[in-house]
């Protein structure tokens, strides 16, 4: 039953924009648009005003939007009761991801994945990240989200979302500290000074966390001794410590936001942590795993970058 | 709404053969068969029973087929509806009431519109008063009653029909003695607002910065329906419209002490061909909501 205008539109009036919906949808801009001017052109009437500030529908535009509710309503009803007849003969996908970050991605994920794959149901595990190798390993999920510094596991598939340097974050006051409320999202850093920095409270990210085991080994390089006087599992927590001045860490330079006040620094070398999908090597992935991980990816299946160790 | 798949589908089974669904929808016996077996794949299970003779449906089959006749229904009727608004009598007059005025007086004003006009010459709708702008901008209506704050509008000519006041609504269960506002009791109170990008939102954010203003907000509604309901079944106070408030249930009213306002008034297209009903029905406005004003 594949609904594809009554999803549109529903998306569209709950988003209130075409990037919006397509953002829900984990589809393109384009195809929405697409799909909205030949809709329009065959009913001979447009469905939304494209204002300024938001989309709204037309009276034909809402006319369509409470059909399409009722068509999506029996589709799920239908769904729902062929599948309770059927069994649970039913495939399953198993994911893993933070609490955070994960679980917030897997929320929209789950609505579009229902839609298309009705039959195949989907599954998420929160976790942190080296539990959730360890699952993958083991084969309790069939995938984990995460992020990593390198693609050191053997026996791993690696498949890069996105980059993110970590960064030496300095609460306004400290040593070597400076007014980064102008810094742009691209801009350079300055290196981080560490001879300046000796013996200033330091919060460090939980033993299980994908750079932990990294950061130690750049302080052991360059000979400095941090002094801990925290831990934490929650990278939002860290950073919250330092914008109250409790101490400097690092961390993810996407945490930053310039009405802060807090300094950012480069390390050197630099630090990348790359956020993964990661699954075992040599698995082939099914239809509807290529689909999970397109959506989260948000690339075509040919630009996607696979590391195997 | 792309349904052909699914009319296929009713096709076989009410042909009971592949062959004879094929010719009727012009297309090749292979290709309609292997939509099903698409179909089928997806759930997981088959929709039909191939016997030599007959194609039948599987248990869930029929669940399948009954619910692709329901959707092919709900489009036609769709289409329909969206077929008869592009080409409605373009004499009828089409006026849309704002939430406030609406829920307020709604039935009492359509009976009066239709009386006067006929009843098949109203289109009579409930819309937000942003939303009531726009489609006045594009000529979707002829008319609308809307929340209006001062501000001019280069295309639309405004009759101001009443001033409306913003109180306090708060639960029996939660209200306080006296007929001012206690900023300790407030504070304890669970408090809804309408969403954050709605224009009746836009008319009373000065009072959510209000240093008065000591209530936590915990529910984000998108109607004042919804605002009505939080408020009538004792889960929480709110700001609303004055004229709503003479009609809440089970519930204390406080005057706010800026005694904030707006007005409601009658919006007409500046350049529009039904000049003369619409004067008329700018007087039956005027005389109902007057009249309930001086009640």
């Amino acid at each position: 039953m594949d609904l594809v205008g009554p999803q549109y539109i529903t998306a569209l009036s709950q988003a209130g924009s075409i990037t919006g919906a397509a953002k829900q949808l984990g589809v393109s801009q384009p195809a929405i648009s697409n799909w909205l001017n030949n809709i329009e052109k065959q009913l001979g009437t447009p469905l939304v005003i494209r204002s300024r500030r938001q989309l709204i529908l037309t009276p034909a535009g809402s006319l369509y939007l409470e059909g399409a509710k009722k068509m999506l309503e029996i589709r799920s009803e239908t769904y729902r009761a062929i599948s309770a007849i059927s069994g649970s003969r039913k495939k399953v996908i198993r994911l893993t991801g933070t609490p955070n970050g994960g679980a917030n991605l897997f929320a929209s994920l789950f609505q579009a994945f229902q839609a298309k794959y009705p039959s195949v149901s989907l599954q998420f595990i929160e976790a942190y990240n080296r539990q959730s190798i360890e699952m993958v390993e083991d084969g309790r999920v069939d995938f984990a989200m995460a992020s990593s510094l390198n693609y050191d596991r053997p026996g791993l598939q690696y498949l890069l979302n996105g980059k993110s340097e970590l960064v030496l974050m300095v609460p306004y006051g400290f040593p070597t500290a400076y007014d980064a409320e102008s810094l742009k999202k691209g801009d350079d850093l300055p290196i981080a000074d560490f001879s300046k920095l000796s013996g200033l409270p330091f919060i460090m990210p939980d033993d299980d966390m994908s750079y932990t085991r990294g950061l130690h080994a750049l302080f052991n390089q360059i000979g400095y001794e941090p002094n801990v006087i925290f831990q934490s599992g929650n990278v939002r927590i860290i950073y919250n410590m330092v914008k109250s001045g409790a101490g400097i860490a690092v961390l993810p330079r996407r945490l930053f936001s310039p009405i802060d006040q807090v300094s950012l620094f480069s390390l050197e070398p630099k630090l990348i942590n790359h956020s993964v999908m990661i699954f075992k090597a040599g698995k082939k992935l099914t239809e509807e795993e290529e689909f999970i991980v397109g959506f989260l990816n948000g690339k075509p299946k040919s630009e996607w970058e696979i590391h195997t160790t | 709404m792309d349904v052909r798949q699914l009319e296929y589908l009713l096709t076989i089974s009410r042909e009971g053969s592949l062959s004879a669904a094929a010719e009727i929808i012009h297309i090749s016996q292979s290709a309609l068969s292997q939509s099903l077996q698409k179909i089928e794949k997806q759930l997981g299970t088959p929709l039909f029973h191939r016997t030599d003779k007959k194609m039948i449906p599987t248990e869930a089959g029929r669940l399948y087929l009954e619910g692709a006749k329901a959707l092919v229904e709900i489009k036609q009727n769709t289409y329909e509806k969206i077929d008869d608004l592009v080409h409605r009598k373009k004499n009828a007059l089409s006026i849309a009431l704002c939430p406030q005025v609406y829920q307020h007086s709604g039935q009492e004003i359509l009976a009066r519109l239709q009386d006067v006009f006929g009843p098949g010459n109203i289109q009579f709708s409930e819309l937000s008063s942003d939303v009531a702008r726009e489609y006045l901008a594009n000529d979707f209506l002829d008319a609308a009653v809307l929340c209006h704050r001062g501000k001019p509008e280069s295309l639309l000519t405004i009759h101001t029909l009443y001033e409306e006041e913003t109180v306090l609504a708060v639960p029996d269960d939660m209200a306080w003695e006296g007929t001012a506002v206690d900023p300790n009791a407030l504070r304890k109170v669970p408090f809804a607002s309408i969403r954050k990008d709605s224009y009746m939102y836009f008319l009373m954010d000065s009072l959510f910065s209000d240093p008065a203003f000591t209530a936590h907000i915990d529910y984000q509604v998108e109607s004042l329906q919804n605002i009505r309901t939080l408020v009538e079944d004792g889960y929480a106070a709110a700001f609303v419209p004055g004229k709503i408030a003479q009609i809440l249930r089970d519930c204390r009213i406080y005057q706010w002490h800026t005694r904030p306002s707006y007005e409601v008034a009658l919006a007409i297209p500046k350049y529009t061909g039904k000049k003369n009903e619409l004067l008329q029905v700018q007087k039956i406005l005027t005389e109902l909501l007057k009249k309930q004003s001086a009640e």
